[in-house]
């Protein structure tokens, strides 16, 4: 029962073939500790990490028509907080909800500031919070430690005091816990885009003054789908301090902000799935050309930029567009045999 | 047929002294028009007279310089244009405004789900509210674009897209509906098709359509009150007959259109 909910994550519209394959990437999901080594559950939980982080930012991107260069100063928000949780109380769920909480809150402030624009002048504005947030993790010390950043971090138990205790120093335990959550929340936000609330921010996307006219007020869906993008990126970046057991100001730089954007251009902005495609593909390429050159990132470029004027669904859309119709074909052929 | 002036029709909007300026240009200046229930209203004038202003000042699109209006009674002048749709008013646009992306049907379920108050429905799934559902295929009915409803919007033919549009407008019940040259750029087919729909829905009498319009056989065959704009003031207003002669409309408008010996 609860896998048959969970197929349905990544595309109703292609029915039982993407229902599978999703069912079949979950299921290897689970087994990743068992099948492969720690270096791959490493990479695993940074692409699910990921992965939340740009599908967050393609709520407002894909689907509310907002280009926001600002998103890690939240993730830095999510990072920050869960760690500074962590070094005060040894527990994972408060650590995580806090980092969650904060970047929530701070994504409800700052949108309420970035919201009354579009376009450019959103992307600038969210690149200077996002970049005033950095300056903060750079320069308030006593508060974020500078450029030594948090140390020391634990990874701490899953505890519910009088219902369960579940060790965390093992990175398998840890790789389950970030597992869980990332699927939750890539659930709970795919429930979220196929509901009413979901198809008025892409009404906003094609047409903000018909949606206005429709008696929707624009800015406060759009604060909304904000601040959820924030909630997004906060708990991914909340899921790495107990993993990496430090936290420092790089996670709040704008060129961090660029990981999601080029996840997102990779996989397909206008597709659910497309961001976690993205992310799964841009740490794998970068596992491979980090072996050739340091200049990964030139030449991760270089491919997002013949995607995008070759292919400007994402790959995603060859799946869509191609392999499903196709597999369906097949499969529908076999069956009025 | 209804005749504004002899019959005390209940006002649904008033505007006093409406002022609006860009730059040097006082594209509507000192207006005072109100549109009453149930009339077909047309607001004609040459290009540039300032109608598309006046509509876009009355329903929020545009934030006025000075004046006041009153939406049956209530001063709608700050209200921003979700609130006046709550209030009842719609439009449709002069340049195509519809969800291009999205399909026929989700077009018209945006406004319908707005209407029903389940916008901010963030977990419910789009087909478990059947009410929502039902509304949607009786407008897209209602538009001729049931067969076209699983189309992305950006995909259909220009009057489809117009009819849509009308579809989408009148998805929020409104009870006064402004459609900024609902025609234009129309095949003769087409045009027949959305003056039918609006001769239809204006005599279910539940919307009061105002019209602004380019094309004269529209505008006298359809109109029970004609307000004739130039340069940013209403210079006449009254039955089609007395729009027809009056003299100070036949030299700055209809003067052309005479000569050529259309109307």
């Amino acid at each position: 029962m609860i896998a048959s909910k969970w197929v349905s994550i990544f595309g109703e519209r292609y029915g039982s073939v993407s229902n599978l394959l999703v069912l079949l990437l979950i299921v290897i999901l689970f087994f990743v500790p068992q099948l492969a080594g720690r270096y791959p559950m490493y990479m695993t939980m940074h692409i699910l990490i990921l992965s939340v982080f740009a599908l967050g930012f393609n709520l407002l991107l894909g689907y509310t028509g907002l280009l926001s260069f600002g998103q890690a100063g939240f993730y830095a928000c999510g990072a920050y907080g869960c760690g500074k949780v962590l070094l005060v109380i040894p527990s994972l769920l408060p650590g995580v909800i806090g980092g969650v909480l904060f970047a929530g809150v701070t994504a409800l402030i700052l949108g309420f500031l970035c919201i009354r624009h579009t376009r450019i002048y959103f992307a600038m504005l969210t690149l200077c919070f996002g970049m005033m947030i950095y300056s903060l993790a750079w320069k308030w010390y006593t508060m974020t430690g500078g450029d030594d950043g948090l140390v020391g971090i634990p990874r701490a138990p899953l505890e519910i005091p009088g219902i369960l205790r579940i060790d965390m120093s093992s990175l398998e335990s840890y790789y389950y816990f970030v597992l869980i959550v990332c699927l939750l929340a890539i659930g709970l936000l795919y429930r979220l885009v196929k509901s009413p609330f979901g198809l008025t921010l892409q009404g906003i996307r094609d047409s903000e003054s018909r949606v206005a006219f429709a008696g929707i007020s624009v800015k406060n869906y759009r604060l909304i789908a904000f601040t959820i993008a924030g909630l997004y990126a906060g708990l991914a970046g909340a899921l790495l301090p107990p993993l990496e057991n430090t936290v420092t100001p790089p996670v709040a730089h704008w060129t961090h902000s660029a990981e999601p954007v080029l996840a997102t251009l990779l996989g397909g902005i206008h597709t659910f799935s497309g961001p976690v495609v993205g992310a799964l593909l841009f740490y794998v390429v970068k596992d491979i050309i980090v072996r050739f050159t340091e200049y990964w990132l030139i030449c991760l470029g270089i491919i997002v930029l013949a995607l995008v004027m070759g292919l400007p669904g994402g790959v995603v859309s060859i799946f869509e567009n191609k392999l499903i119709p196709w597999a369906r074909s097949w499969f529908a052929g076999r069956s009025s045999r | 047929m209804v005749c504004w002036k002899e019959f005390p029709l209940t006002e649904l909007l008033r505007t006093e002294s409406l002022e609006k300026s860009f730059g040097h240009l006082r594209a509507v200046n000192g207006v005072n028009v109100h549109f009453e229930a149930d009339a077909l209203t047309s607001i004609i004038g040459p290009n540039g007279a300032g109608k598309t202003t006046l509509i876009n000042l009355l329903t929020g699109s545009l934030v006025m310089d000075s004046g006041k209006i009153f939406f049956k009674a209530e001063e709608i002048s700050k209200m921003p244009t979700h609130e006046r749709v709550k209030r009842g008013i719609g439009r449709s646009f002069q340049i195509m405004n519809i969800f291009p992306m999205l399909t026929v049907f989700q077009n018209i379920q945006i406004p319908v789900l707005s209407r029903f108050g389940k916008s901010l429905n963030f977990f419910s799934r789009l087909d478990a509210h059947g009410d929502v559902i039902e509304e949607v295929k009786k407008i897209s009915r209602d538009v001729g674009l049931w067969d076209k409803r699983g189309l992305p919007a950006g995909e259909l033919s220009h009057g489809d897209q117009r009819l849509l549009e009308m579809g989408i407008a009148m998805a929020s019940q409104p009870e006064l509906c402004f459609l900024d040259e609902p025609t234009s750029g129309m095949n003769p087919g087409e045009r027949v098709k959305i003056l039918e729909n609006i001769r239809k829905l204006s005599k279910e009498k539940r919307t009061t359509f105002v019209i602004v319009e380019h094309d004269m056989d529209v505008v006298f065959s359809l109109s029970d009150r004609i307000v004739v704009m130039h340069r940013g003031e209403v210079i006449a207003d009254g039955r089609p007959d007395e729009i027809r002669e009056n003299e100070e409309v036949r030299e700055v408008y209809l003067g052309e259109e005479l000569e050529k010996g259309i109307i």
